[in-house]
């Protein structure tokens, strides 16, 4: 994370320094004068009428930015991708009906994508256009919530990086597949297993999905989230099967067992999370501060404790195993849900000596 | 194969003494006493009865109060427990004790 935000801010920096030894005469002001605006501006409150689901007719929002990286890392709800540098491509992608309202963001007032493109489209005969000039930032700054989009989810699972994903569908819907490394809180339960959610509010990414663009289930328990206190509340609009058309379905992996009844075979274990760590579920039972301190990528974290209250939260659409420091913890897990959840076939658990690193690196070290 | 010829050593011998306490404890599985001492145990021990954790006590001491068990006080409050499950139990407590190797309590 740190690093990241080093390499962005050189980045900017790098940036600043070509832009003044290009145009050294220009100030900043000058500058943010230099291109040309579009007279009907925005304000919150009228994009926050349209940022919803369902989607209310007669309207689009249309985010000017780069699909990446800017668009998957973070976009206003319902917003549709049409980044200025392709607008002539993609004016398929616009309403038939010149007369619906379109408004065009992007990364705030020093932007000119979301203007450039209002020009263009009032070329093409759209009459009702509006450009949210504050734009994206203006939006993070007011709004509940905002989405992402997979490639974004699907990159911070790979690097193990810190947040909850919630499916916010009916349970059973989850049963039968979810997006890996997510857990289930149905949308209706919200209030009942609050107490699933991390205790940690200002830093936590709170991250939910559903059954796609249409559903509004992961909206619904976004807001509510935010009205608990969470600060980093997203929704990921695709849901769940936006993910299986991206990156598909369950796993197929078949687990080999080790010595110790109920373990997974540790090289196996490492083989796979080095290989394929999204072929299967693994649950860090630890304590949440054991968690943050570092754990294996795509791991989710729910103590026993927090299981056994809700061991109907754990998927079944591929094999689960249970891993803590020492095997003590994630044996105790392995038993519990055994005997609460006897259907669910494939699960396992990590008899090792682990130690996890903060940079997401890890030592396992099997007990004899 | 060695586990059956233990338990079956251990019927024979169970056979021959013919006592009243019916059972040799040790060797049994530590993770799942864990759980099972979780399931049992805890809704007392740590709330309405002594916190009780493998560290409260040492080897010694649990061996000497699994000795007996129709002595514990609680004993009627688990009588349908079976045997295998409270040897999974002892060996958790055992083998996590004060002066094990790995003390542990009970979170
Ligand atoms: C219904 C409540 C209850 C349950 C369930 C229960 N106990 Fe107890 N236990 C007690 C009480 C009360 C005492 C005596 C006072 C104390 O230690 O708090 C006691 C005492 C003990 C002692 C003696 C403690 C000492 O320091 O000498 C042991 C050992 C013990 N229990 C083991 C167990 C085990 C093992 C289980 C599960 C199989 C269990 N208990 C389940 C209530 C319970």
């Amino acid at each position: 994370m740190l690093a990241r935000k080093n390499i962005s801010m050189l980045g900017a920096l790098l940036t600043c320094l070509a832009i003044l030894a290009s145009y050294p005469a220009i100030s900043q002001a000058e500058e943010a004068k230099s291109f040309k605006k579009y007279p009907a501006i925005a304000d919150y409150s009228l994009v926050a009428k349209y940022a919803k689901v369902p989607k209310p007719k007669g309207a689009m929002i249309i985010d000017s930015r780069p699909y990446k990286p800017k668009y998957v890392a973070g976009y206003i709800p319902t917003a549709v991708s049409i980044p200025a540098s392709q607008f002539d491509k993609m004016t398929d992608q616009l309403p038939s009906d010149k007369g619906t309202l379109l408004i065009f963001y992007c990364g705030g007032l020093k932007c000119p994508l979301s203007h450039k493109s209002a020009f263009k489209a009032q070329a093409l005969g759209y009459t009702n256009i509006k450009v949210y000039a504050k734009g994206f930032p203006d939006w993070k700054k007011h709004a509940p919530y905002y989405s992402v989009g997979l490639e974004t989810l699907n990159k911070m699972l790979a690097d193990g990086d810190d947040y909850m994903l919630v499916d916010a569908r009916p349970h059973k819907k989850f049963l039968k597949g979810a997006i890996p490394s997510s857990i289930s809180i149905p949308d209706r339960l919200f209030a009942q297993k609050r107490g699933l959610l991390p205790t940690e509010k200002k830093n936590t990414m709170l991250i939910y999905y559903c059954g796609g663009y249409k559903c509004l289930l992961s909206h619904k328990s976004a807001i509510k989230a935010r009205a608990l206190g969470y600060r980093k509340v997203m929704v990921a609009e695709a849901g769940y099967p936006g993910w299986k058309e991206m990156y598909g379905a369950g796993s197929g992996m078949v687990v080999q067992a080790g010595e110790v009844e109920g373990s997974i075979d540790v090289e196996q274990f490492k083989k796979a999370l080095s290989e394929n760590p999204e072929a299967m579920q693994v649950i860090d039972v630890r304590d949440p501060a054991e968690f943050s301190d570092g754990h294996l990528p795509g791991a989710v974290n729910m103590t026993v404790d927090q299981i056994e209250k809700n061991p109907e939260a754990i998927a079944s659409d591929k094999p689960v195993v249970f891993v803590c420091s020492t095997g003590a913890r994630s044996g105790e897990a392995y038993y519990m849900i055994r005997e609460m959840r006897p259907e669910l076939e494939e699960v396992f658990y990590l008899e090792a000596e682990c130690s996890y690193n903060p940079d997401g690196s890890y030592d396992i070290k099997p007990n004899k | 194969m060695k586990r059956k010829a233990i338990i079956f050593t251990g019927a024979l011998l169970l056979t021959l003494a013919a006592v009243s306490m019916a059972f040799a404890f040790g060797g049994g599985n530590g993770r799942k006493g864990k759980f099972l001492y979780r399931k049992s145990c805890r809704s007392c021990h740590g709330k309405t009865a002594s916190d009780l954790s493998p560290a409260t006590k040492t080897q010694a001491e649990w061996t000497a109060l699994f000795k007996d068990v129709s002595k514990l006080p609680c004993n009627k409050e688990w009588q349908g427990l079976p045997d295998k499950d409270l040897n999974d139990i002892f060996t958790y407590l055992h083998d996590y004790a004060k002066d094990s190797p790995t003390p542990a309590k009970c979170s």
